[in-house]
């Protein structure tokens, strides 16, 4: 089951290409805050591929908050070494490696992107082409790879911490990481919950104490794609589960609602945006 | 046709009918220093209000919220922090039993497409009960955000009525000697001006309110960004007071 779904997230077109109205107004002080405002707005209609709802059982519904630092700071230092010393369980380390190679990957490729302010071009020298096997190669090991990131456990400077501080505030990477924080979030309480009844059943084989837990994982997943494609995917797990026809059911309302949801979200925002473009007669009539 | 009249009347009663849940709808904030940050939107529901919600989603009665609420809402579907665009927001619903608050459904929408909807596990081990709840969760989440969008800032219509018997009455009242004592087909002006009127202001208003709007919603916008204190608050005051 696909757990992280960022990744297909691509930028189809860059950034430029949207509104050409940009411009309109740019200087003054008032139409540069806009300007920026407009600018994020298109940077996440440039991400919106489909419309994707996914449905998870907890154990318990908890009301984190997000705060990006510290978000980053417990992603960074992933590894298969960590997460042994951690003591996650090992049904999950998999995954949360792959929450570790999604967030390089987000960075590389906000490196390798020329109209981003974070734009190295040494990223795609051939000289250092060895290092980029997180953009070619889905199955490149966490381990064998050289991480890009800026590290939040070794800062000396002022500019370092600036940096990372920077890097935080960019739209794109702050949504993937929000993203990735929140399935790492679930992965950590399923982590506990493994824990638990491995505690209480300390005979019972890994396979078998997964298989046991029934809480904090995506059930099912609907997405729908722009050009109407609708793909359904499902756990395995939810053939064996007691309740798999409610389940379905409230996962069948969510993405009815859901969709509704959203198109009520986004169209409050882009009709605001367009009627300050337009004016009132095309835009919020 | 009496019957089919007073279906019509009460079918119309019902649809302009709403259910008011404002004191169970709380916008989650902290304050840290000078900044407010934003963190979900929750709702409060107990068997009562749950029922209301049931008989509210089978008659097709929507969601009634206040200007503030809704300005408050707005506001928050736009900005994240003080100065960068929201790009996903939270709901949470609560259910309170047996002296104790629980919560059971949390969804997190965001702008770019992404949408997860959490179920706590032992709600499941009652199905109807967990399918009310979660028809309730979903059904506030859509009321609220459907609301957002503006159905319109200004009817050009009546605004055009409104400056165009203004406009008249001033005519007449300035003239009004002229109109007494002159012919009594000077009447007819007062009573065929309105109708010139409204066309000249429509064209007038069709002409001059979008490049009005471009401005004032650009201000609006630049003014919730605003780091000045008095803009923002201003700004928001605004955003409040724009209603539906």
């Amino acid at each position: 089951m696909a757990v992280t779904n960022t990744q297909k997230k691509r930028k189809t077109k860059e950034t430029r290409d949207l509104p050409a109205l940009i411009n309109e107004g740019a200087n003054s002080t008032l139409g540069q805050t806009f300007n920026a405002f407009v600018e994020s707005l298109g940077q996440v209609l440039i991400d919106i591929t489909a419309l994707e709802v996914n449905t998870m059982v907890v154990e318990r519904i908890t009301g984190d908050k997000f705060i990006p630092w510290e978000a980053y700071r417990d992603i960074y230092p992933i590894s298969t070494i960590y997460l042994v010393q951690k003591g996650i369980h090992e049904s999950l380390r998999d995954r949360y490696i792959e929450l570790r190679k999604t967030i390089e990957l987000e960075y590389t490729l906000i490196l390798s992107d020329p109209t981003s302010e974070f734009y190295d071009q040494a990223v795609l020298d051939s000289s250092t082409q060895q290092n980029n096997q997180i953009l070619t190669d889905p199955t490149v090991e966490l381990d064998r790879m050289q991480s890009r990131l800026p590290d939040p456990y070794s800062i000396n400077t002022r500019q370092e911490a600036l940096y990372i501080k920077k890097i935080l505030n960019n739209s794109h990477f702050l949504r993937s990481l929000r993203k990735i924080s929140e399935l790492k979030a679930a992965l950590d309480n399923r982590n506990k919950a493994l824990q638990k009844k491995q505690d209480e059943q300390r005979h019972a084989t890994s396979e078998a104490i997964a298989k046991a837990v029934t809480t904090d994982m995506i059930y099912a997943q609907t997405v729908i794609q722009l050009d109407g494609d609708l793909i359904n995917r499902y756990s395995k797990e939810i053939l064996d589960h007691p309740h798999r026809d409610v389940i379905l059911q409230i996962h069948r309302e969510g993405v009815l609602s859901g969709e509704k949801q959203w198109r009520g979200l986004l169209e409050f925002v882009i009709g605001l945006v367009q009627a300050s473009f337009q004016g009132i007669r095309n835009g919020l009539r | 046709m009496h019957q089919q009249l007073n279906q019509q009347h009460s079918k119309k009663a019902t649809s302009g009918k709403r259910l008011n849940l404002e004191r169970y709808i709380k916008i989650n904030q902290e304050k840290i220093r000078s900044r407010v940050l934003f963190h979900s939107i929750s709702f409060h529901l107990d068997s009562e209000v749950l029922s209301k919600i049931q008989q509210a989603q089978q008659e097709g009665i929507s969601l009634e919220i206040s200007r503030e609420l809704l300005g408050d809402l707005r506001y928050w579907a736009l900005i994240h922090g003080e100065n960068c665009l929201q790009t996903e927001l939270t709901f949470y619903t609560y259910y309170w039993q047996d002296g104790f608050e629980e919560a059971l459904m949390r969804s997190v929408i965001s702008t770019d497409g992404d949408i997860l909807h959490q179920i706590q596990s032992q709600c499941l081990e009652e199905p109807q009960f967990c399918q009310q709840i979660a028809a309730a969760h979903y059904w506030l989440i859509e009321q609220l955000l459907s609301k957002l969008r503006w159905e319109r800032l200004v009817h050009l219509n009546q605004l055009a009525w409104v400056l165009s018997l203004l406009s008249t009455a001033t005519i007449v009242i300035t003239n009004f000697r002229e109109l007494v004592q002159g012919e009594l087909w000077m009447w007819l002006i007062p009573v065929v001006m309105p109708w010139v009127l409204k066309l000249v202001w429509q064209v007038l208003l069709s002409w001059l309110l979008p490049t009005f709007t471009r401005w004032f919603l650009r201000r609006l916008v630049s003014g919730l960004l605003s780091a000045n204190r008095v803009e923002h608050q201003m700004a928001r005051g605004i955003l409040r007071w724009l209603g539906v």
